[in-house]
């Protein structure tokens, strides 16, 4: 009977790592085909061929397109995590008339779908002058990231310890001395997890990206993915898809085990009080 | 050195007042401490004198000089925390240093400062060390040195032995109050525990809801309390109370009585006027003798407790009320026994039906 829980144990967790890894699979081996053999089901690769992975960035500016991924994704997490701290010490720490109101205020900005503020956002975006600027898409990327990202270091800021505010109080500490020096080094991992979840936010987005750039040299990797272009237009070149979309994952994963341990410590903080 | 004046401090939270007009002067130099139930504002009104509540009403003073405004940081105070509140990713040589860093203090000053604090509070070997790597005692000193290198005009005492064992607790008593006797600075000290009240103090305030019950040395307000409400919180086991009634006497003499027995009032009383009293006997104070002979009342004894220097004799008296002796003298009581009570006249508190003490001429 044990054995038999046991083994149905390993097979669900089998299921599930079969579920979730297979597409990223399959990318892989499909992007080290070329031609006709794409359209063959294969599980495992015949040969290691990198010509699809030498292409995208010979083809087109891949590379300056992943720099642009880059520098929006860096600048939304600082960005995101700056204004989150902020208004989590003002949220958290300090006494207001209508700080419910707004937080709940700061929630229901996430739950519109992105379709639904996606006009106004142009707009927008264009009257600032940044449409076909990387800063119109960090710009608008912060609706997305800005809500969980004040809400969880809300959530922790509370969690701190009062006494211990008071006392950097007594100290001479004012506000800023206070969210420098005592809070946010006991919010590492709470800012690491709320960080990485708005890197990969703003890393995956599409729909604002293609919406807000114009020209090739100004769009992320997500939109330049979506618009890389086969010998003709009655093909769609696979294989280059998916080496390109290979590449671009693993700058997540590597980040994702950089920061495994303060993501699990920041996900499961709040709710036991260290 | 400096004196800490109180006027009329009035504290309000939404429609309950915490604090309620209270006037108290802590003289330069003194070992003040805030005594009280929970709840009775002692713990709010060290906090406004801290600065980390607003002062409603009222005028705050130190060093002569207003406060109500002044931010904490400036205010010349030090507080320690019932929950020691070191920064947790911190040295123990940086929770020190922090304030006098953050008031830009030379590196030089500062290093002198900690390490003497350091050495006062024998946590020399702990200086790298973080918070979580110390047991308690060591962060209370912790805790007690970064207040010291501030060199703060008062310190500032929110409970900070109520999270010690027995033990340990005893020992930093001692420990604060010879730092006290070294530092001589002025100290305001809040606790719930009347020992620790009775043993550090110079003077003792007894708040109740808000107001100040009484204040002034700790003897005084043990031996002559104003109220039943001072008379009874302080003392451990808490003083015996026995209604009582005052009736004219013969002749010039008023009595009273408890239960059936007679007592003719002592002439020192400043006569109470008639009606019900309070007669209060503080449990080492009760003479125990064999019933009938010099006895006042017969007690019949329920349990006895030993505390190994004296024995606790819980007993009954007339019309079932109850009555904690003290009886240091190690003769043979059982549970079951009579014996007789007495006291003396001087030992005698009378409480009127408002809970005020009638005077008493000693």
């Amino acid at each position: 009977m044990r054995r038999l829980r046991q083994i149905g144990f390993a097979a669900l967790v089998a299921a599930i790592l079969f579920y979730l890894l297979f597409p990223l699979y399959y990318a892989i081996v499909t992007s080290m085909k070329a031609g006709p053999s794409l359209f063959e089901v294969d599980y495992v690769p015949r040969h290691l061929d990198l010509d699809n992975y030498v292409a995208i960035f010979a083809e087109q500016p891949f590379a300056l397109n992943i720099a642009n991924s880059i520098m929006v994704s860096v600048a939304v997490v600082a960005l995101s995590l700056f204004l989150g701290l902020t208004a989590a010490m003002a949220l958290g720490r300090m006494r207001f008339a209508g700080r419910r109101h707004l937080l709940f205020a700061i929630l229901s900005v996430s739950m519109f779908p992105q379709v639904a503020v996606l006009s106004g956002m142009f707009e927008l975006v264009r009257a600032v002058g940044l449409y076909n600027n990387l800063g119109g898409l960090v710009l608008s990327y912060l609706i997305f990231t800005l809500p969980f990202t004040v809400w969880v270091l809300t959530a922790f800021i509370r969690d701190l310890p009062r006494d211990v505010e008071e006392a950097a109080i007594l100290d001479g500490a004012g506000p800023w001395t206070l969210l420098t020096q005592v809070f946010m080094p006991l919010m590492w991992p709470a800012m690491v997890t709320t960080g990485l979840l708005a890197f990969i936010v703003a890393w995956n987005e599409f729909l604002f990206a293609l919406t807000f750039t114009l020209t090739n040299e100004q769009r992320t990797v997500p939109v330049a993915i979506a618009l890389i272009t086969g010998g003709s237009e009655f093909e769609v070149p696979w294989g280059r898809i998916m080496a390109a979309s290979v590449i671009v994952t693993v700058p997540l994963i590597v980040l994702v085990l950089v920061f495994q341990r303060r993501i699990v410590a920041g996900l499961t903080a709040g709710a036991v009080k260290g | 050195m400096v004196d800490v004046v109180l006027s009329g401090l009035t504290k309000r939270f939404g429609d309950v007042e915490a604090v309620r007009g209270v006037d108290l002067t802590v003289r330069s130099g003194e070992f003040c401490v805030l005594v009280g139930p929970s709840g009775c504002g002692k713990s709010t009104l060290l906090r406004m004198i801290a600065g980390l509540e607003e002062i409603d009403g009222g005028e705050l003073a130190i060093d002569g000089r207003r406060m109500n405004e002044v931010r904490p940081a400036d205010r010349g105070v030090s507080m320690v925390f019932q929950s020691y509140a070191l920064y947790p990713h911190m040295t123990v040589y940086r929770n020190m240093a922090f304030g006098l860093k953050l008031a830009r203090t030379a590196a030089e000053t500062i290093d002198e400062r900690v390490r003497s604090a350091a050495r006062t509070l024998q946590i020399e070997d702990l200086l790298d060390r973080r918070p979580r790597e110390l047991s308690g005692g060591q962060r209370q000193r912790v805790a007690i040195g970064r207040a010291i290198v501030r060199q703060p005009k008062v310190f500032l005492f929110d409970e900070p032995l109520s999270n010690l064992d027995a033990s340990l607790r005893v020992q930093m008593r001692l420990e604060i109050a010879r730092l006290h006797r070294r530092l001589g600075s002025t100290a305001i000290y809040v606790t719930h525990d009347q020992t620790e009240a009775m043993t550090l103090a110079d003077k003792i305030v007894v708040l109740n809801q808000g107001t100040v019950e009484q204040a002034g040395a700790p003897l005084d307000l043990y031996r002559r309390p104003d109220n039943l409400f001072v008379a009874t919180f302080l003392g451990s086991p808490r003083i015996n109370l026995l209604p009582a009634r005052v009736e004219p006497g013969q002749g010039a003499m008023p009595t009273f009585h408890v239960g059936d027995a007679v007592f003719s009032l002592p002439a020192s009383f400043a006569p109470p006027a008639d009606g019900e009293v309070m007669l209060g006997v503080r449990p080492e104070h009760i003479r125990v003798t064999h019933p009938g002979t010099d006895a006042d009342l017969t007690m019949r004894v329920d349990l006895v407790e030993e505390l190994g220097e004296a024995q606790l004799l819980h007993g009954t008296v007339a019309e079932g009320q109850s009555l904690i002796v003290r009886y240091a003298e190690r003769a043979d009581v059982a549970a079951g026994d009579e014996v007789g009570i007495g006291f003396s006249d001087e030992d005698m508190l009378l409480f009127d039906k408002d809970g005020r003490r009638i005077p008493h001429e000693l």
